[in-house]
């Protein structure tokens, strides 16, 4: 909460005093207070910082539309020509964006620094990056659903995760209704099944808000490895990748009178929350039969708005005080 | 005017790089910048370089303040041993790149400077060996528009040739396009006709700063007997920074700081008072000291390396 109130003073513009330097011309530019550990430090930007920012982080922006764009004209190509769907899976697009938009935060400013771009400049030079990444992904998705819809492919499995969700929300026009709509599991596979014609709208939107979200949290993840160093990602890594599988699968062992139930309650939590991020709330238990989802867009936009308002000031937060150190012994 | 460096200190972790540094940079003057490793000169740089973020103190250009000020920060550039492009690019296209990104880039002479070093900039960067990234990096930095430029060990891997095109290449630098140029180096012999000021840090602190041209005020070799070269240094309290003994005869250099008892009476040119010699006014240091010595004993200005090794080695 102390960062979140030290951050309001971050976009207190002002006007700067031109350069007077004899190499390059003053420019009037807009001046941020940029809070700091002596309190005295301030951020200038200009023209030449944002073009030079831009500059490499097109690259990435590129990177990621064209894979994204040969991957699922790729996959929808070969899913109609072998009679499966692809749906323009958004589940390894979101997972595809937001590993590029962290390769992008980790090595961005080690270049840009260098050129004389300010920190501010490079952090939102990405976050302008994500909005043109997300807003080309979300097209693409658009088009590659209405070929499938065109050449008429079947929904042949629910794994896509997100893709299935935008799906299911754009099927009903009625989700933008701030009242969740309620549809048991069987309802909800007839009307996929049935295909009927997705308002367009709510596709782009939700489209756009999964994709938006992973390039966010991509570019935190970026920020925080670089932060961290190689050793401590890899360690941070194997924690999650090694670590809580095996947390999972010892508290499922546990006592089934103590712990176990707590650890089933707790897993229960999160899904739960995250169907909720999904637009999805469940209802009932899958055991008892009586399982219904609650289908609405705004938990989503609401869940997206959050996650990525955190996710860009956790990066400008690491980003403030990120540092090209030469090779020197650390105590 | 100038760059202005005001008590910077900066830690990693409980190693102390820059502790209290405080540095004046004039504009269109090529500085040397010495010490041993872990002296600090890397931070410092780094921190005008804008790459590193000091723990206190400030940085100011031409009065304004460095960090994080990109109208400031690109009239400055970090030449060390990153090179900010992609490894795998070749010169030319990183040559290219510079001409967008910095107006004014001076591409003739880059073209000079990779045929000077024979370096094939078709050839991507990281299959470039040792000595030739190193000149290529701080080609680049040469050709740049920038008023101050920092170049971070611009003779590592070269060869004694090529150190010796890398000083010219500075000066010439230099005549092209006036501007500050700051060279940390361990090749105090290779710079020595190319730098005008020098500083001198151990330790995060700043030793000395002096120029060149007036290293006879700081420092003096006495020669003759051993005897009359160590009576005069006792005599005048001199600081002894390195002595050596050739059979009876011995070299002693020696600071020349303002408390010693060479300059009374030595008038200095200056209306502060004080004949003390310290206001650079004595026209001619070496003849004063000489004529207090007397007995034999020669007076002359040490060479820069020798003196800055002294240096260092006497305040460790």
């Amino acid at each position: 909460m102390g960062d979140l109130t030290r951050l309001k003073g971050i976009w207190t513009t002002a006007e700067t005093k031109s350069a007077t330097g004899t190499g390059f011309a003053g420019r009037r530019a807009g001046v941020a207070a940029w809070p700091s550990a002596d309190g005295r430090r301030r951020t200038v930007v200009s023209r030449r910082g944002w073009r030079v920012a831009w500059r490499y982080e097109m690259r990435f922006v590129i990177f990621i539309i064209a894979f994204c764009a040969v991957m699922m004209a790729a996959v929808t190509f070969c899913c109609a020509v072998l009679g499966m769907w692809s749906n323009g899976g958004l589940k390894p697009l979101c997972l595809w964006c937001a590993a590029v938009s962290a390769a992008a935060a980790y090595l961005v400013p080690r270049y840009a620094i260098c050129h004389g771009v300010s920190r501010r400049t490079g952090v939102t030079a990405q976050y302008f990056g994500n909005v043109v990444v997300s807003a080309v992904v979300t097209v693409l998705l658009a088009v590659v659903e209405r070929v499938n819809r065109a050449i008429d492919a079947m929904l042949a499995s629910y794994d896509g995760f997100c893709a299935v969700r935008v799906q299911e929300l754009a099927t009903y026009p009625d989700a933008l209704a701030l009242a969740p709509r309620y549809l048991d599991d069987l309802s909800a596979a007839e009307q996929g099944w049935r295909r009927n014609e997705p308002n367009w709208i709510i596709f782009l939107v939700a489209a756009f808000a999964f994709v938006f979200t992973a390039t966010m949290v991509g570019q935190l993840v970026g920020e925080a490895c670089s932060r961290l160093g190689a050793k401590r990602t890899v360690i941070v890594l194997l924690v999650f990748v090694v670590g809580v599988p095996l947390l999972a699968s010892v508290l499922m062992y546990a006592n089934p009178y103590t712990i176990r139930p707590v650890a089933m309650r707790a897993f229960d939590a999160v899904d739960t929350a995250l169907a909720f991020t999904m637009g999805i709330l469940q209802h009932g238990s899958l055991e008892g039969g009586d399982w219904d989802c609650a289908f609405s867009l705004w938990p989503l936009l609401a869940s997206a708005a959050v996650v990525s308002a955190l996710c860009a000031i956790g990066s400008m937060l690491l980003d403030r005080r990120r540092e090209l150190r030469p090779a020197v012994a650390v105590g | 005017m100038g760059l202005r460096v005001t008590d910077l200190a900066k830690r990693y972790g409980r190693t102390t790089a820059l502790d209290g540094m405080s540095l004046d940079l004039r504009p269109g003057v090529v500085y040397g910048l010495f010490g041993r490793n872990g002296a600090g000169k890397s931070t410092l740089l780094g921190c005008l370089g804008n790459r590193l973020i000091p723990d206190s103190g400030s940085l100011e250009l031409d009065g304004e303040p460095l960090a994080e000020n990109e109208p400031a920060m690109e009239r400055t550039y970090l030449a060390d041993e990153r090179l900010p492009w992609w490894p795998g690019r070749s010169l030319e296209s990183i040559l290219r790149d510079c001409g967008r990104i910095y107006g004014g880039f001076d591409r003739e002479f880059a073209d000079t400077l990779a045929e000077r070093f024979g370096i094939d900039v078709e050839c991507p960067y990281n299959r470039l060996s040792l000595g030739r990234r190193t000149a290529s990096r701080m080609a680049i930095g040469l050709c740049l528009p920038v008023d101050y430029l920092f170049l971070d060990e611009p003779t590592l891997g070269l060869d004694p040739v090529a150190r010796t095109l890398m000083a010219r290449s500075v000066i010439e630098a230099c005549a092209r396009r006036s501007r500050t140029v700051v060279i940390s180096t361990h090749d105090v012999a290779e710079f020595a006709g190319v730098i005008e000021a020098a500083v001198v840090i151990d330790h995060g602190r700043r030793l000395d700063r002096f120029d060149v041209q007036d290293l006879y005020r700081h420092a003096a070799v006495l020669s003759g007997p051993a005897s009359a070269v160590d009576a005069a240094v006792g005599r005048l309290g001199l600081t002894v920074l390195d002595r050596e003994c050739h059979g009876m005869s011995a070299n002693v250099m020696v600071a020349l700081d303002s408390g010693a008892d060479v300059w009374e009476g030595v008038p200095d040119g200056t209306d502060d008072g004080a004949d003390d010699g310290s206001d650079v006014g004595c026209d001619d240091p070496a003849a004063a000291l000489a004529a207090r010595v007397g007995g034999g004993v020669h007076v002359r200005t040490p060479d820069l390396r020798t003196y800055v090794i002294r240096l260092i080695q006497e305040r460790n």
